[in-house]
């Protein structure tokens, strides 16, 4: 039996006084160091800035997600996605909306869009060319249809290899194949969706130095 | 950004060779009395069977989920549904297919169909503005589809009045949950005759007013004609 299903899948853009940042990229992009590196030239000149990010790691939700992990308990990669999502829609409620009101400037290491290719990436395989990326992206975000969406989302774009240098640099990285392949898919369903959603990203090279990344990010805000 | 979703969704039926049923209904509708009986039944007819439940509070996120309807954490309800759903896919994996697979009957209080009311509720939205609607059908029904959840072969909706449940649940002297509030039991009942207006082949509405003898007899013939059933 088959239903058919309409909505219009809508990110609310909000309309507090402050601003809403998030950045986005596979693991190693980058996006702890802009994030700090962001804020600090924004309060340097200034502005009220807040730092946050998803997973906040924080509350029940933040803690049961950080205990799901680690205890590699029996826990179907579904159920921590939903997870994902429950604590994302308590950051939003109660970090993002309250500093927005407070019109201070929101700085998110990732967001909702972040649920797409890490879901992506749970699949053994996603045929890219039959659409079935598409229905999975589309599930996941209904997932977070009316979330408020950030003003400007920055997709620090970097290679594979690149990430894999500068994870075993950080020693973050133990099974280097296996981690390897996970950031494949993680990559690919990135490039999935910006391009199926290019109006909402602003595509930043995250190959050069630190500076200039930072530079670009605070060009395009101001 | 508005992108127009247009899909047809279908339900993941189960493979399994064993029967899945399960209970649906407002809190007060009889579920737990209902599911005791159909246990006891079972029972003496010795049959392989498990019972269930959504949220399962002995699954560590069902634990967490029973602790903040007793309220004694609060968290955002628009959170809530998706820890819900966190529950269902671990009570999934760990219990119902294990079960199905090995033959046995499944019987669970509440399945994926009380993600829609009871989300919709915590949404502060109303059931009949349909893109809200339709929004939480995708991400329980289809993302539920597409990481293979299984539909019940069997769904019985206890079918009870607002009035009703009010006098029972108030002679019951149980704990009270969040839910279990007149107007929000409004909106989860007006959910609820939603989901079986928009799916009325999914379930079986069972006049839960009956005598529960006589709504355990009823429910137990339509399992007995299963195919599933041995």
């Amino acid at each position: 039996m088959k239903y058919n299903v309409n909505f219009d899948l809508e990110f609310r853009k909000h309309n507090y006084s402050g601003l809403f940042f998030a950045l986005e990229g596979i693991d190693g992009s980058g996006k702890t160091t802009q994030t700090e590196q962001v804020a600090k030239l924004l309060e340097q000149r200034g502005k009220n800035v807040i730092t946050t990010g998803e997973p906040t790691n924080k509350g029940v939700i933040g803690e049961l997600i950080r205990n799901v992990l680690q205890s590699k308990a029996d826990v179907p990669a579904v159920s921590l996605q939903y997870l994902f999502a429950a604590d994302r829609a308590v950051h939003q409620e109660q970090t993002t909306i309250p500093n927005l009101k407070e019109g201070k400037i929101v700085v998110s290491d990732r967001c909702f869009w972040s649920a797409v290719p890490y879901g992506l990436a749970d699949k053994e395989s996603v045929d890219y060319a039959n659409g079935e990326s598409l229905l999975v992206a589309y599930g996941l975000l209904s997932m977070y249809n009316q979330f408020i969406a950030p003003n400007l989302t920055f997709y620090l774009d970097i290679s594979v290899d690149t990430a894999i240098m500068r994870l075993s640099q950080m020693d973050k990285v133990k099974e280097i194949y296996e981690k390897k392949e996970k950031l494949e898919k993680i990559y690919n369903g990135y490039q999935f969706l910006i391009k199926k959603f290019p109006e909402e990203f602003v595509v930043i090279d995250g190959e050069q130095s630190e500076e200039k990344i930072t530079e670009e990010i605070i060009s395009k805000i101001e | 950004m508005k992108d127009r979703i247009s899909f047809d969704l279908s339900f993941r039926e189960n493979p399994y060779s064993g029967l899945y049923v399960a209970v649906e209904g407002i809190d007060g509708s009889g579920k737990t009395t209902q599911i005791a009986n159909l246990a006891r039944e079972f029972k003496n007819l010795n049959k392989q069977f498990v019972i269930t439940s959504e949220p399962n509070d002995s699954l560590v996120i069902g634990k967490l989920i029973r602790d903040i309807l007793f309220s004694k954490i609060k968290i955002p309800s628009s959170a809530f549904q998706f820890l819900y759903s966190a529950d269902r896919s671990v009570n999934h994996a760990t219990i119902i297919e294990p079960a199905l697979r090995n033959g046995k009957m499944v019987i669970s209080h509440r399945t994926f169909w009380s993600n829609i009311p009871h989300g919709v509720q915590d949404l502060g939205k109303d059931i009949s503005s349909d893109s809200i609607t339709d929004s939480l059908i995708t991400a329980t029904g289809m993302l539920s589809y597409y990481y293979q959840f299984i539909k019940a072969d069997l769904t019985f909706y206890l079918d009870v009045s607002i009035d009703t449940v009010m006098q029972r649940l108030s002679g019951m002297d149980k704990k009270k949950d969040i839910y279990e509030r007149q107007d929000k039991l409004e909106q989860i009942l007006k959910g609820y005759k939603y989901i079986l207006q928009r799916f009325p082949k999914e379930i079986i509405v069972i006049d839960g007013e009956k005598d529960p003898e006589d709504i355990s007899r009823s429910i137990f013939d339509i399992i007995k004609e299963h195919k599933k059933y041995i």
